[in-house]
């Protein structure tokens, strides 16, 4: 845990001592404080005079204002995740200093979770963004608690899968830029199709049109395809989780991609020992 | 054989490529061509697979082959136990409503209701099973909350039906649908209210819920009389400024029987059967017959709600007598100002929060009165007022020094400290108001409630009851664009139940998934902007420089 703990710092300390640390925090500070100014003031006036913003009444502050918010900043990070995540290993490997992390006595799983670790720090540091945005929120009015706590879970379980995939794609690449394109590639790929699977009819629907000799066969696969298609947008099952709604699938759908992505660069690591 | 592996790879490719455009296209997953090219790309991949691994010239190559393999197993086994641990977790649909809403108790007029239910009332809860989450979670929280109310009354049935389902049922039930995504029909012998579940929010709100129960449930329907002729607010009109009928449906659906009344110029008479006199706004001064009746309906326990804006009443050039107001203060003691409420600053604004947090103070015309902020905490329509009411366009009523002995008179709102009433509306129809040291200075008055016994009836023994009457000065807070603030309804409705004599409908409503109003002044949205837009990327630039700094010194 204490080489964990030294490569984390060691490389959340890097991003902080060069201008990329400073760049992303920035960049991400402006993009969602111009969110957290615009939908702000826009709710604040829409609860002065409803019926001007098509409401019958003022309309709650935490559905029609701060869950939406949380779930934007949850998917800022489609932007920022792979300047983040570029540098993990791609850059290593870039520069060759990965053959020297690599003498250093070092077990693979010490460097990964080390860098992934150090990936959630710099989330961290985006979430203290967020909360100071908020913090003009709760100057002005009061806000639930639920909504809130529960909101900043979701935006950083989204943030960390976003990562562990950025982190999985960064152990394939030598370049940085190749990195942070198909991280942003494979995320908005994801996100697209997932929001097109909404169209797929459901299984009632389609079951006419399945030969009746198919049906045993290409009704259950059709169920998984789709059912695995709506599953594709991280952001998916946060919005939930920022109206205040507890669910285990949600938390159980962030755990298990972390944890497959993880697994996904584990293996990819190891791919040197064998490939050389 | 390697020229066919090759070729198998870009089949395999070629097909599945053409498989997603042909998807596209049509828009249609399960047709045949879409189907026939994925299984070929599938076969030709899985076959490309097996001739590298046959292929394979050397041990090096074999041995890279197989670690290759390894890890694709390896990797599809472990996406195969996460999808089905995720599939079992989410088999349990369990979830955790930790919200307010989820947490709360049912609200206290909620409750006194329920508690008073003597007969059943049938709750059919229609839900319609669209497989998705969301009509699963409203139907959910939809049941939860009849579950909670259903522990406060053995009077309250829930069934569910399923409308594509059981049509049948429905036809016989003689129920319909209101609402896509759900609606609950509330039904006790003969009436019947439906809570149509509105989409933008996805859940019962406890509030339609009380309103109904209160409307199937209750014996007697008061009736209200708005008065039209003086150019009195028309609760006909939806416009959001200037119509009413939102106020009126409001009333409507706490089981208010409402009529309009143009008293006749010649032998005016307010109906025997009239238990509220609704005045909303009048732009006019009242004729002397007209008083004459109003207070012939008064002096019989007559009840009234005025709402006056600034314009109303005021016209007494040309020598003209004025009625209402000089009625108002001689037989209720009520003085209604000729003046227009300001509330002060950089930018003086007609805007009046009326808020319960500015701290408390003493009603200086009834010193045993406590008021907590704009609101009288002891009478009984503000008693339990904590929600932020907001006026445009107020002027001063107050409790009169001299008012007559058979007559209680309690002012129940006050601006906030920060507002003067502006006495030269010239001026203020110039857009030149400035405070002026011989003004009355906030909290001002803005409403006052009066119950006068008529000495002469009461020593008869003849009428037992009080007139009572709540003026005041504003009805912006009516009008359909404000009447939904939820500070508003509640003011109305404790005000109609107060005049209605119906204490147990007197309570802070049910808020249902709505808020209080956000009052942003310009001051405070541009400081919002800069420091969400602007500070918060300065402080961290600020970081940065500091921290390269220090790392040069440290150098």
């Amino acid at each position: 845990m204490r080489n964990t703990w030294a490569v984390c710092w060691r490389e959340f300390k890097s991003y902080f001592i060069t201008p990329v640390g400073y760049i992303i925090v920035g960049t991400y500070a402006v993009i969602s404080g111009l969110g957290f100014t615009a939908s702000f003031i826009w709710h604040a006036r829409s609860t002065q005079s409803p019926m001007d913003y098509q409401f019958e009444g003022v309309p709650n502050l935490e559905e029609f204002f701060l869950s939406p918010y949380l779930v934007f900043c949850g998917q800022l990070m489609l932007f920022i995740g792979p300047l983040i995540t570029m540098r993990l290993l791609a850059e290593e490997r870039n520069r060759g200093t990965i053959e020297l992390l690599l003498t250093h006595p070092l077990r693979d799983r010490e460097i990964i979770l080390g860098k992934y670790f150090a990936s959630l720090l710099v989330a961290l540091v985006l979430m203290v963004v967020v909360a100071a945005h908020l913090s003009t929120l709760l100057y002005h009015t009061n806000v639930e608690p639920a909504v809130l706590l529960l909101g900043l879970c979701a935006v950083f379980l989204v943030s960390a899968s976003f990562l562990s995939m950025g982190l999985f794609i960064s152990a394939l690449s030598r370049n940085q830029v190749t990195a942070a394109t198909v991280t942003f590639a494979a995320w908005f790929v994801m996100f697209i199709l997932g929001n097109l699977a909404t169209d797929l009819p459901e299984v009632g629907d389609v079951m006419d049109e399945i030969p009746p000799t198919l049906q045993a066969v290409a009704v259950p696969a059709y169920s998984v395809f789709r059912a695995a298609a709506l599953e594709l947008p991280m952001d998916a099952h946060a919005a939930e989780m920022a109206q205040g709604v507890l669910r285990p699938q949600d938390l159980a759908y962030y755990f298990l991609t972390i944890a497959f992505f993880l697994f996904l660069t584990f293996r990819a690591f190891e791919t040197r020992k064998w490939r050389a | 054989m390697a020229r066919v592996r090759i070729i198998a790879g870009i089949v395999a490719v070629v097909a599945i490529v053409a498989a997603l455009n042909v998807w596209a296209i049509y828009g249609e997953f399960l047709r045949a061509p879409v189907v026939g090219l994925l299984v070929l790309g599938g076969v030709a991949a899985i076959g490309a697979f097996f001739m590298t691994i046959i292929l394979a010239s050397d041990k090096i190559e074999r041995g890279r082959t197989l670690f290759g393999l390894n890890a694709i197993i390896g990797v599809v086994v472990f996406l195969g136990i996460c999808i089905v641990l995720f599939a079992l977790v989410r088999r349990s649909d369990s979830e955790w409503d930790l919200t307010q809403e989820g947490r709360r108790e049912l609200s206290e007029q909620t409750v006194r209701v329920l508690e008073r239910l003597d007969n059943d009332v049938t709750a059919f809860a229609l839900f319609v099973d669209h497989g998705d989450s969301m009509s699963a979670q409203t139907k959910n929280k939809t049941l939860r909350f009849l579950e909670r109310c259903q522990l406060h009354t053995p009077h309250l049935i829930v069934k569910v039906i399923d409308p594509l389902a059981e049509q049948a049922r429905l036809r016989e039930l003689q129920l319909t649908v209101a609402s896509n995504i759900g609606t609950v029909a509330l039904r006790s012998g003969t009436r019947q209210r439906l809570i149509p579940i509105a989409e933008v929010t996805s859940r019962l709100e406890e509030r339609d819920f009380a309103n109904a129960l209160i409307n199937v449930s209750r014996d007697a329907v008061p009736k209200v009389y708005f008065l039209t002729g003086h150019g009195e607010k028309d609760i006909t009109n939806s416009d959001p400024k200037d119509g009413a009928s939102h106020f009126a449906q409001l009333l409507k659906n706490e089981s208010y029987a409402l009529e309009t009344l143009e008293l006749n110029p010649t032998n005016p008479v307010i109906p025997s059967d009239c238990d509220v006199l609704i005045a909303n706004g009048p732009e006019a001064d009242f004729r002397s017959r007209e008083i004459r009746a109003i207070d012939n309906f008064a002096a019989n326990g007559g009840r009234m709600l005025v709402l006056l804006d600034i314009w109303g009443g005021v016209d007494t050039s040309g020598g003209r007598s004025e009625y209402l107001r000089p009625w108002l203060k001689a037989t209720f003691g009520v003085e209604v100002g000729i003046d227009v409420i300001m509330q002060g600053g950089q930018q003086p604004s007609p805007e009046l929060p009326l808020m319960s947090d500015f701290g408390s103070v003493l009603d200086e015309s009834s010193p045993d009165v406590e008021l907590r902020g704009s609101f009288n905490g002891q009478h009984p329509i503000t008693a339990g007022f904590g929600q932020t009411m907001v006026l445009i366009l107020g002027r001063t009523v107050k409790r009169s020094t001299s008012v007559p002995d058979h007559v209680s008179a309690v002012e129940i709102l006050h601006t906030t400290p920060n507002t003067w009433a502006e006495t030269d509306l010239v001026r203020f129809r110039e857009g030149k108001v400035v405070p002026d040291p011989s003004e009355t200075v906030g909290p001002i008055p803005v409403a006052v409630a009066s119950s006068s016994v008529n000495p002469i009836a009461a020593g008869e023994g003849s009428v037992t009851r009080d007139a009572r009457i709540v003026v005041v000065g504003n009805r912006s807070f009516t009008n359909n664009e404000r009447i939904n603030i939820q500070s508003h309804r509640n003011f109305i409705l404790n005000t109609m139940a107060w005049l209605t004599e119906q204490p147990d409908l007197i309570a802070i409503r049910p808020t249902g998934a709505e808020d209080q109003p956000i009052l942003l002044s310009q001051g405070q949205e541009r400081w919002v902007a800069y420091f969400s837009s602007l500070g918060i990327v300065q402080i961290v630039a600020l970081v940065g420089i500091a921290v390269f700094i220090l790392r040069r010194n440290l150098r």
